[in-house]
């Protein structure tokens, strides 16, 4: 109860007072090719229901990681960029000040949290999020037995009526923690891979601890080639991405060029 | 298995090393269970113990390392096995999407045979003692030559068991690629010398060319390069890689070069010969690169300028590209995809493959490695694939009535990847007896006077040699990390291992066959290979216990060893002929290029990928697209016919037609169309089937001269609006984030 209280109490402007430990990833866009290995490696590690086809159709596919595809220029001269979006655990989260019930709060090692029993389905999250990557259950699940078979033990399978998104993982960061507290260690830089990094064959993802600056995802994050998508909202996001390198940019689009500036068409 | 048999099990069979039904223990300590509030996402509290099994993923079309997530007795997340040389811990969409393969709703429990002939819609589930007298009685009365067995290319163990099996019971052996790799392999072999495809370094290099390779969502192992190509664009200490690609569109490893060009199709050969005129320079053509000049002496007739009008790329760029190929400190050249798919796929190939001579770079860093011989001699580490020539032969054989007695199917379904006009399903038809060894009904299954499913690989015994591997002889091994979902028990029929039928049969048949298997299993088989290597006393793993060397080689998930230098014969060319590409009719009644292109999701199509819904709803990398087939145009084609988005068009060609919705691609060009493999199934269970077309159905069937393989990449369609529309189901659209005019979502530098 005392972290619902804090969370009740705060100025949900700021982010929540940290204890030496704040979660976020690096997205290096240059080493990404679309493969989509970090999709369905989300799909088995977090029990997400099934996109049939009916469902893609009505628009209400879940992915808590998807690989959004940009198309740059004209043919001869098009190019298709590759970038992976997920929630980006923002330390000033819009998805946090419009719920009415506390159901997604910030806790203290920066994880933007979304608490399935206190969530009543308002769906004000998923409207405020610009990132769009909150995700409500429309439907029941109606799973064959030998498709239950592979549901992950550790996470909750969610039910209708309630929302949900990336958690970076937090069962895995939970084990990693209950792990080397048994060997009386501390947590080192690379315990934690989250499904998606885990998978992920080009080393795109890479995950860890933003306050220790030692860790690797903190080192990545200085790289001169960083950036936050939508930073200007000031959502102060804990994901991190590095630009993709084109040589020709200047050649075949402006150096900053990205979606809203294509005469494509938009990304998924 | 039921929950009861789970108990029951524990019960009777104990449970040992190996056996991967692991119950865990309650670990958790008392002052764990403290009191806690429901105010924390659950998944912060769950601690619990799980087992990893290594083993080796066959569905990722690799055979990649993967580690094995078991808990309960059930396999729940497969991950990359960090030490396997092959993949090193990374894994594809494919790899991940296994477990839906192992627990298909659709996989078939039971042997059954159907209750009226060739008709799949009613079986009668049998038990294996019923089947199996009868099947043994067929086989020996067949067994003077009246057998033919089609697989899938199956090197390791299996390949091993299949060739001595073949051989002494007097049956044919088949083999079915769907997009044959034959060019590739012989043109490996012509200008490396050796018959495996080498191993790219892209890892190392800075420059790399590619014409038509489709390396980062086909060719060998998507896994291993796409690690390499991580390692490539920002690895540590080195500078980031140059990448220039050449294809007839934009694919998914075209849009990850720095500079892609459109190429005219069936010309990639003439571009390479064009990149080695610039690059010699006026210099005499090496000796051995002589016959790739078509007799001339010198490769004047391919300057830039002249071929720019033949391939559609510009002079300056074949120039450029090759100024910075010779250029750079280290720089290779890589080919395949539907390059290679022409009638002339084999001259492309060794025109793409010889520009590494040019360079100097074989067995050199950021060069071409050769791979390591399999580490054990009678365990091949290739099969011999069947070329689409002698499948014609051979249909044409049944069709004219040399009908064999029996058709044992494996893993091959030729009835759905053979081009419609070969009339597999009913030629194969005649042939009295087919009995199939799939866990899904598909369409050559469909076929089948029997079937005798075959365990999933998560639950049976088996070795893979992988595709790539210059750096260690490998023997990855298979092992069964779950019980059989389907098992035998208590009068319950279950599935049995496709090998162990075999060496069932081996045993019971007699004769020379028992000498040539007398293994009782393929675990057995695969005991003696591994005693083998234990005697070694060398390899990533060494122990001079038998038993601790076994256990020791599981845990790994197989044996390796850094590879000795291979010796290549030297390049040899002198039976190249330069070629243009044939196409299958003439460009006026059928104006467009139709290239097929494998999914990165769901391959050829061939397997049972298509049945996993995680697969299907995956978006495709360039189009989103799902759950079906679509058909690529370039909107400037649209417009000429008049044709709009989600429109259904049929493309006919000389062999058939098929039906898709239109999807606008800007990477395309004016007389390309794309159609992705994978769907237009008529079997495989409720996810797959009659969902999308498929293209191979209505490839022409012709024939590359020198390699008799199937000339996937030419056929020629025409398009007709059908009046009717659809809507394609697709990622795209459904979210995105906000787009702010003035802070793009996804931006560049151009400083790397």
């Amino acid at each position: 109860m005392r972290q619902a209280a804090e969370g009740q109490e705060q100025d949900t402007s700021k982010p929540v007072t940290s204890i030496g430990r704040r979660w976020g990833m690096v997205v290096d866009l240059d080493r990404c090719t679309g493969c989509q290995a970090c999709v369905v490696a989300c799909h088995a590690e977090n029990n997400i229901a099934l996109n049939l086809e009916d469902v893609v159709l009505q628009q209400r596919a879940m992915n808590w990681i998807r690989i959004e595809r940009y198309w740059e220029g004209e043919y001869p001269n098009v190019k298709a960029r590759f970038l992976p979006m997920f929630c980006q655990h923002c330390n000033n989260a819009p998805c946090e000040p419009v719920c009415p019930v506390y159901a997604t709060y910030h806790n203290r090692e920066g994880l933007n949290v979304q608490v399935y029993n206190r969530c009543i389905g308002t769906r004000y999250c998923a409207n405020n999020c610009p990132y769009h990557a909150r995700f409500f259950n429309f439907w029941e699940r109606d799973l064959e037995e030998e498709q239950r078979e592979y549901l992950n033990p550790n996470v909750t399978v969610r039910t209708k009526g309630i929302m949900e998104k990336c958690t970076f993982c937090v069962q895995r960061i939970r084990k990693s923690e209950w792990e080397r507290r048994h060997a009386d260690e501390e947590l080192q830089d690379g315990d934690v891979a989250p499904a998606c990094v885990q998978a992920c064959p080009t080393d795109t993802l890479v995950f860890g601890n933003l306050e220790d600056e030692n860790s690797r995802v903190a080192k990545l994050a200085e790289n001169k080639r960083h950036y936050r998508v939508l930073e200007n909202l000031g959502t102060d996001t804990n994901v991190i991405y590095l630009k993709k390198v084109d040589p020709h940019a200047s050649e075949t689009a402006p150096a900053h060029a990205g979606a809203a500036a294509n005469s494509g068409r938009n990304s998924a | 298995m039921r929950r009861r048999d789970v108990l029951k099990l524990a019960g009777t069979s104990g449970i040992g090393m190996g056996a991967a039904v692991a119950f865990a223990g309650c670990g958790t300590p008392e002052r764990e269970f403290h009191i806690q509030s429901p105010v924390d996402i659950p998944e912060d509290t769950v601690t619990g113990l799980d087992a990893w099994y290594a083993s080796i993923c066959q569905d990722s079309g690799d055979g990649s390392g993967v580690i094995v997530r078991v808990k309960s007795g059930r396999a729940r997340k497969i991950e990359g096995n960090p030490d396997y040389p092959l993949n090193r811990g990374k894994t594809s969409a494919r790899t991940q999407a296994a477990l839906q393969t192992l627990y298909n709703p659709d996989r078939i429990p039971n042997p059954m045979v159907p209750r009226r002939k060739r008709d799949s819609s009613r079986y009668r589930f049998m038990r294996w003692d019923e089947v199996l007298p009868e099947f043994q009685e067929k086989l020996s009365a067949a067994s003077n030559g009246g057998i033919v067995m089609i697989t899938e290319p199956v090197n390791g163990h299996l390949g091993m068991i299949l060739e001595r099996f073949t051989q002494n019971i007097g049956a044919r052996w088949l083999t079915y690629e769907p997009l044959e790799k034959a060019a590739v392999r012989q043109a490996s072999s012509l200008v490396f010398g050796t018959t495996r495809v080498p191993q790219f370094d892209i890892a190392n290099t800075s420059y790399l060319l590619s014409i038509g390779g489709d390396f980062l969502e086909g060719g060998d192992s998507p896994v291993h390069y796409g690690r390499a190509y991580g390692n490539f664009r920002q690895g540590a200490g080195r500078s980031r890689g140059t990448f220039a690609h050449f294809d007839t569109h934009l694919t998914m490893t075209a849009a990850n070069a720095d500079e892609w060009h459109p190429i005219n199709p069936g010309t990639e050969g003439i571009l390479a010969l064009s990149i080695a005129h610039a690059i010699l320079d006026g210099r005499a053509v090496p000796a051995a690169l002589q016959p790739l000049t078509g007799g001339e002496g010198n490769l004047e007739a391919y300057a830039a300028e002249q071929v720019a009008d033949a391939t559609g790329v510009p002079a300056e760029v074949i120039q450029r590209v090759a100024h910075d190929f010779a250029a750079a400190p280290t720089a290779v050249a890589m080919g395949g995809g539907s390059a290679a798919g022409h009638t002339n796929g084999l001259f492309n190939m060794t025109a793409i493959f010889a520009l590494n001579l040019l360079k100097n770079n074989v067995r050199q860093k950021g060069g071409v490695l050769l791979n390591a011989p399999s580490p054990l001699e009678d365990i091949p580490a290739e099969a011999p694939v069947t070329s689409f020539q002698d499948w014609e032969t051979f249909l044409n054989e049944v069709d004219n009535g040399q009908v064999p007695q029996v058709l044992l199917v494996h893993g091959a379904n030729p009835v759905f990847g053979l081009p419609g006009v070969l009339n597999a399903a009913s030629v194969l038809g005649r042939i009295p007896y087919i009995v199939s060894f799939s866990n899904v009904l598909d369409e050559t299954t469909a076929l089948a006077d029997l079937i005798l499913p075959d365990h999933h690989f998560l639950e049976s015994w088996g070795t893979s040699v992988p595709p790539l591997g210059a750096e260690y002889a490998t023997l990855g091994i298979q092992q069964p990390v779950v019980r059989p979902y389907h098992q035998e028990f208590d009068g319950a029929a279950g599935t049995r291992a496709f090998a162990d039928v075999l060496l069932g049969l081996a045993q019971t048949l007699g004769g020379p066959l028992t000498e040539a298997l007398p293994w009782e299993s393929m675990r057995d088989a695969i005991r003696a290979s591994v005693d083998e290597l234990q005697a070694r006393g060398e390899g990533s793993v060494t122990s001079d216990d038998p038993e601790v060397f076994w256990l020791s080689v599981l845990q790994r998930g197989g044996w390796w060893v850094p590879a000795e230098s291979v010796s290549p014969a030297a390049p040899d060319l002198s039976s190249l002929q330069v070629a243009e590409p044939d196409f299958s009719s003439d460009a006026q009644a059928y104006p467009y290029h139709l290239v097929v292109t494998p999914s990165v999701l769901l391959g050829d199509g061939s397997g049972s990928l298509a049945a996993s819904p995680w697969l299907q709803s995956t978006s495709d990398p360039m189009t989103t697209g799902v759950w079906g087939t679509w058909i690529a145009l370039s909107p400037k084609t649209m417009e000429a016919l008049g044709i709009q988005e989600n429109d259904i068009v049929r493309l006919t060609s000389v062999a058939g037609s098929m039906l898709a919705p239109v999807y606008p691609y800007p990477g395309i060009g004016e007389g390309v169309v794309s159609v992705p493999l994978g769907q237009g199934h008529e079997q495989l269970g409720r996810y797959a089937e009659n969902r999308g077309d498929n293209p191979l159905r209505i490839l022409a069937p012709v024939v590359q001269e020198q390699t008799g393989a199937l000339a996937w990449s030419a056929t020629r369609v025409r398009i007709a609006a059908t009046g009717r529309r659809t809507r394609l189901p697709r990622i795209e659209g459904i979210t995105a984030p906000v787009q702010m005019p003035d802070e793009k979502t996804f931006q560049i530098t151009n400083e790397s």
